[in-house]
């Protein structure tokens, strides 16, 4: 499918045996914005690192396909070249990499540009997050905060933009400022992208507004819903979804 | 290839040594005697082997004289077949009071074949300085390669960064002169692959 990053069937499990993903099928399009909930140890954070190619994880069974094209076993870079981009839950820091340099070297794989004009823009997309004018030259997430860090993947994607993009958590452990800036800056984008928002919490989804909200447990999506779901959840936790 | 110097410093102030090998010499000896008070040498390790290069390295440091100062930091990339074998002793003589000495030795295995060894120790018969030691030997970080990979940046691109990033603590502490020749090697080798 044209414009739309497809999920079909997937089965993952760590390289040491553990399944975790049972059959997860999900569909976004570009311009939708999913959210994608459940409790600890349902496999959401699994789920966005396989779809990005996590060497801890191999897939065992089902389908990905971006644009049309399958990206179940390509090379990671290749997936992110294609458009596929992920917000880590937990930015791995690269002591001695600059930030700046380093994502200029990525914008670069795609397309050229010069320093200048690069570093304007990016800097401008930093002010926009409320980070600090210094932080693009230091060394990538090394000594950021945890807010910082979650700012600069956001930072990174609205200077990459990526056509499918998941969020692993971008909202744990930040105040409520640092959450409207960075749900301010994804609404804000100029440009049309599918997003897959991953989050414990119901608090994200009142600055960004879901068009599906899907429970994920036990490694399987089992309830898909519009943004009442969420509200649902916060209200009555996640047993409501077994009583019926 | 052999380099073998002996270094005294016989007045106070501090002496950049810098060692830069990508695979020529075979043994690199340092025989460093901080023989004034107030003597202090910092010596600079960049190590990039390639191919079947190896070396052996033995630096010494003695501090002979009170408040001397020595700080040692080798960093060492291995690639291919290459291999590092590395010997550091500081010795602090009663007397010395005052003193301060640091080393440390870090190697980066980027193939299978590539070998480390890092062996540092430190001998002191004064009580009153400050003295310590650290190695490490390991590979290529995976889950900074897929962070790297997952922004669109190949696969060898991603590791010379990676490789760049381990070295710039002390690259950066080079004159402007090396810190260039050193960056200029590391970009040749690079343009091979990438």
């Amino acid at each position: 499918m044209k414009n739309a990053l497809v999920i079909n069937n997937l089965y993952a499990q760590t390289i040491d045996g553990k399944e975790i993903l049972r059959g997860v099928s999900l569909t976004i399009k570009i311009k939708e914005k999913h959210v994608l909930m459940g409790p600890n140890g349902g496999g959401k954070s699994t789920l966005a690192q396989v779809l990005m190619g996590h060497p801890g994880y191999v897939i065992t069974k089902g389908t990905i396909f971006l644009d049309g094209v399958d990206i179940t076993r390509i090379s990671v870079d290749k997936k992110a070249k294609l458009g596929l981009f992920l917000g880590f839950q937990y930015p791995v820091e690269v002591p001695g990499v600059n930030f700046a340099s380093f994502l200029r070297m990525a914008f670069q794989e795609k397309k050229s540009v010069s320093l200048k004009i690069f570093k304007q823009n990016m800097q401008k997309n930093a002010k926009q997050l409320g980070l600090r004018e210094d932080m693009t030259e230091r060394s990538l997430n090394e000594g950021f905060s945890g807010g910082e860090k979650k700012k600069a993947e956001i930072l990174q994607m609205s200077i990459l933009k990526p056509r499918y993009v998941v969020l692993d958590e971008p909202d744990s452990g930040l105040d409520v400022d640092a959450l409207q800036y960075i749900a301010h800056q994804v609404e804000s984008l100029n440009y049309s992208f599918g997003l897959l928002l991953i989050t414990h919490y119901q608090r994200i989804l009142k600055y960004l507004k879901p068009d599906f909200v899907h429970v994920l447990v036990k490694g399987k999506i089992v309830q898909t819903g519009n943004a009442s779901l969420a509200s649902l959840i916060e209200e009555k936790g996640y047993n409501f979804l077994f009583q019926k | 290839m052999q380099i073998k110097k002996q270094i005294v410093l016989n007045k106070s102030g501090e002496v950049l040594l810098p060692i830069i090998w990508f695979g020529k010499e075979k043994e690199i000896i340092y025989d460093i005697y901080l023989a004034e008070k107030g003597a202090s040498i910092k010596v600079l390790g960049v190590f990039f082997g390639t191919g079947e290069s190896t070396v052996d390295v033995k630096v010494n440091i003695y501090h002979n004289s009170p408040e001397t100062t020595s700080h040692f930091l080798l960093k060492g990339v291995l690639e291919d077949s290459s291999s590092i074998n590395f010997d550091g002793l500081v010795k602090i003589i009663k007397g010395a009071k005052g003193s301060i000495a640091w080393l440390g030795a870090y190697l980066l295995l980027l193939s299978n074949a590539s070998k480390g060894r890092a062996v540092p120790s430190l001998e002191i018969a004064e009580n009153d300085i400050k003295a310590g030691h650290a190695t490490t030997i390991g590979k290529v970080n995976e889950l900074e390669l897929f962070y790297l990979m997952s922004r669109g940046i190949p696969y060898e691109k991603s590791k010379m960064l990676l490789v760049e990033g381990f070295l710039s603590s002390v690259v950066n502490q080079l004159s402007k002169g090396k810190q260039s020749a050193v960056k200029e090697r590391i970009a040749e080798y690079a343009n091979n692959f990438i």
